[in-house]
């Protein structure tokens, strides 16, 4: 292919020293998001999805984090090797990211027209703004996200907006330059389910509109179904299965995946499954091989010993696990 | 028929946040549970539903006995809850909670043996307590060398299964689970959610079980409260529920939820999209409290507040669309 995907992560490994070890959070991630994609990314709590979306961004925590090796690419250039200026730039007009704790991303000390008028001097930078102008740049995507009143919301203080309200201050801070890609951190995970539907939809409208690239990082398997394209499902800081939105709900292939599947309540009723036996694994001495063997049921020898590389079971499915090694290798392994 | 276990009758619960003016003229009230009533018979599930802020925490606490009524009662069994200034002991044994965090409703300096040890103290007096906490530990599915464990050893499934164990200690007829599996994932809640199914046939318990959570709720619940703003608009059997949701409310409860296949598609109703937020409990919209967000109001929502209609045996609905008898089902 001549063009770039738009970022492609490579063999990316995050680890974090701590007392007594060294976590081995991300070992070998691969992901891929193309030019105008919605890409999904489910996981568990603790398997890796929030660190590896913050890598690309460079803005996790180092020490004790730690990139030992990978490489993120973003339009063609790695991310990863970039200096201070150019990832100004990238983070400025390139990619954006809305955290899942609305009321933890803002600063409470602040009216929100100061904080979004701070995120618009950013990315206008080398463009000279007064006051006012700034003021009227920053009711644009206030009103973008449909909030009520906007003019008067520029003066208020975080505390006075409902957890609703304070996401779509957080998405509209999202899209004040035109970037093009927005990774979304469980956008609607601390709001109720009618709010959150709410939250969701805006997303999708902007995203239509704006024509941008967006990762949804969920653990809720019904919303990546309802908004996404292509799907990532993420164990223990691995991929362990990637395939389009439709196919991943018709064929789950991974027995972690469909684990998640049956575990998932449904409206038709008929009970709940047990879900997966075991927990996730403990980062410090991750069991060897498949880092799920140990709470698989279908474990055979070779898991135990090597990490699965993908097979490729159809053009937009690959699948991380033994039990495929029938078919043909895939791209996402070196 | 079996009997009730439970009987809620027009509870009232207003919380003083404050006063209006220097002079503490008027109390400012938080009308948290405003006038509801349901029943929950031996041996059932009766499932409340609601958004955060609609009060069904309040309702769970108010049973227990932590907050007294201001207005209405609770019977158990025939027997006010709060006819003495102080619960008696008996009664407190039989009414039991597992709460939503079971990491912050652990004790982190206690292990599991003092954790399951304290209500055997207070409610068992006589018996073998060691032999008893091993008992409980297996009743979960925990082995029995958790005694000595402390709750940050263990994961956050394992954690609501030692307070489902304290809950179990007293020996109690009625449990009340508030969200126990909404601080945790998906892969564990099913074997919670399981776990609780087998000990209610095991030892008749009865739930009143509060989420917001409406697919678990399919799959748990017998009978369907939903709450909001303090009232509860719809009861239903739970299959009923899913199949002809009549408040408005609840119908866009149900087009919320995101599902993950084409069958539970169809199940939900298409024609309400959710707008608008809860609106706070201090300044509670006059009328009916959901007009504000209501796609079907009529000029009557913002000034009457609509009572509970029958509309099919067991499945009464508060709403003005379904008060007037000559329109009874004309919409269904």
């Amino acid at each position: 292919m001549s063009t770039f995907p738009l970022l492609e992560i490579k063999d990316l490994h995050v680890h974090f020293d701590v007392y007594g070890g060294t976590l081995k959070v991300l070992d070998g991630v691969y992901f891929t998001v193309h030019s105008g994609e919605k890409v999904g990314l489910v996981g568990e709590t603790g398997c890796g999805k929030t660190t590896t979306m913050k890598s690309i961004l460079r803005i996790l925590p180092m020490p004790p984090a730690r990139i030992p090796g990978g490489e993120i690419y973003f339009k063609g250039q790695d991310v990863l090797k970039m200096g201070a200026e150019r990832l100004r730039q990238v983070r400025s007009e390139g990619i954006s990211m809305i955290f899942q704790d609305p009321t933890a991303a803002l600063n409470p000390v602040f009216t929100i027209g100061q904080q979004l008028g701070a995120v618009v001097k950013y990315s206008m930078a080398g463009k000279k703004l007064s006051r006012k102008e700034i003021r009227e740049q920053a009711i644009i995507p206030l009103k973008e996200v449909s909030m009520p009143d906007p003019e008067r919301m520029l003066d208020s203080y975080p505390i006075q907006l409902s957890g609703g309200m304070r996401q779509r201050v957080c998405i509209a801070m999202a899209l004040v330059a035109s970037r093009e890609l927005l990774i979304a951190d469980e956008p609607g995970t601390s709001l109720d389910v009618t709010i959150e539907d709410q939250i969701l939809r805006l997303l999708h409208r902007l995203v239509e509109e704006k024509d941008v690239s967006v990762i949804l990082i969920t653990h809720t398997l019904g919303v990546v179904r309802e908004t996404t394209d292509r799907v990532y499902v993420m164990y223990a800081g691995n991929m362990v299965e990637v395939a389009s939105t439709e196919e991943l709900f018709a064929q789950p292939l991974h027995p972690y995946t469909h684990g998640l599947m049956d575990a998932v309540p449904k409206l038709t009723g008929g009970g709940v499954s047990d879900g997966i036996p075991g927990r996730i694994p403990d980062y410090l001495n991750p069991p060897p091989g498949c880092r799920f063997h140990p709470r698989c049921a279908h474990a055979m020898d070779i898991c135990r010993q090597e990490k699965p590389p993908f097979y490729r079971l159809s053009d937009d499915h690959e699948v991380a696990c033994f039990l495929y090694q029938e078919s043909e290798k895939g791209k996402q392994t070196p | 028929m079996t009997a009730d276990i439970l009987t809620v009758t027009d509870l009232k619960k207003y919380f003083t946040i404050g006063y209006s003016d220097v002079l503490r003229r008027e109390p400012i009230t938080v009308k948290a549970v405003d006038g509801i009533s349901f029943t929950v018979k031996e041996g059932e599930t009766v499932g409340l539903v609601g958004e955060s802020g609609s009060g069904k925490s309040t309702v769970a606490y108010t049973t227990i006995g932590m907050y007294r009524p201001t207005a209405g009662s609770i019977s158990f069994r025939g027997q006010d809850l709060f006819e003495n200034k102080e619960r008696p002991r008996p009664l407190k044994k039989e009414i039991q909670i597992v709460f939503q965090d079971p990491g912050s409703s652990l004790n982190p300096r206690r292990n599991i043996r003092q954790i399951l040890e304290l209500p055997l103290r207070i409610h068992r007096r006589d018996e073998n307590r060691l032999e008893q906490i091993v008992r409980l530990l297996e009743m979960v599915e925990l082995p029995a060398d958790y005694l000595h464990k402390y709750p940050q050893m263990l994961g956050g499934g394992e954690k609501q299964m030692v307070a489902i164990a304290r809950a179990l200690a007293t020996d109690p007829s009625f449990v009340i689970l508030d969200e126990p599996t909404s601080a945790l994932d998906v892969s564990i809640q099913g074997k919670i959610i399981n776990l609780l199914i087998r000990l209610q046939d095991e030892f008749h318990l009865s739930y009143l079980f509060i989420t917001h959570d409406l697919s678990l709720m399919r799959n748990v619940a017998s009978r369907v409260a939903i709450m909001y703003l303090g009232k509860i608009c719809e009861v239903a059997e739970a299959a009923e529920f899913f199949r002809n949701p009549y408040h408005p409310y609840t119908q866009m409860l149900l087009s919320s939820i995101p599902v993950v296949s084409e069958e539970e598609e169809k199940l939900k109703p298409k024609k309400i999209i959710s707008t608008g937020e809860i609106p706070s409990p201090v300044n509670i919209p006059t009328g009916c409290s959901f007009h504000l967000r209501c796609p079907e109001r009529m000029d009557i929502c913002s000034r009457v507040d609509p009572g509970m209609v029958e509309i099919e045996e067991g499945h009464p609905v508060r709403c003005h669309l379904y008060d007037q008898p000559d329109q009874e089902g004309s919409r269904s």
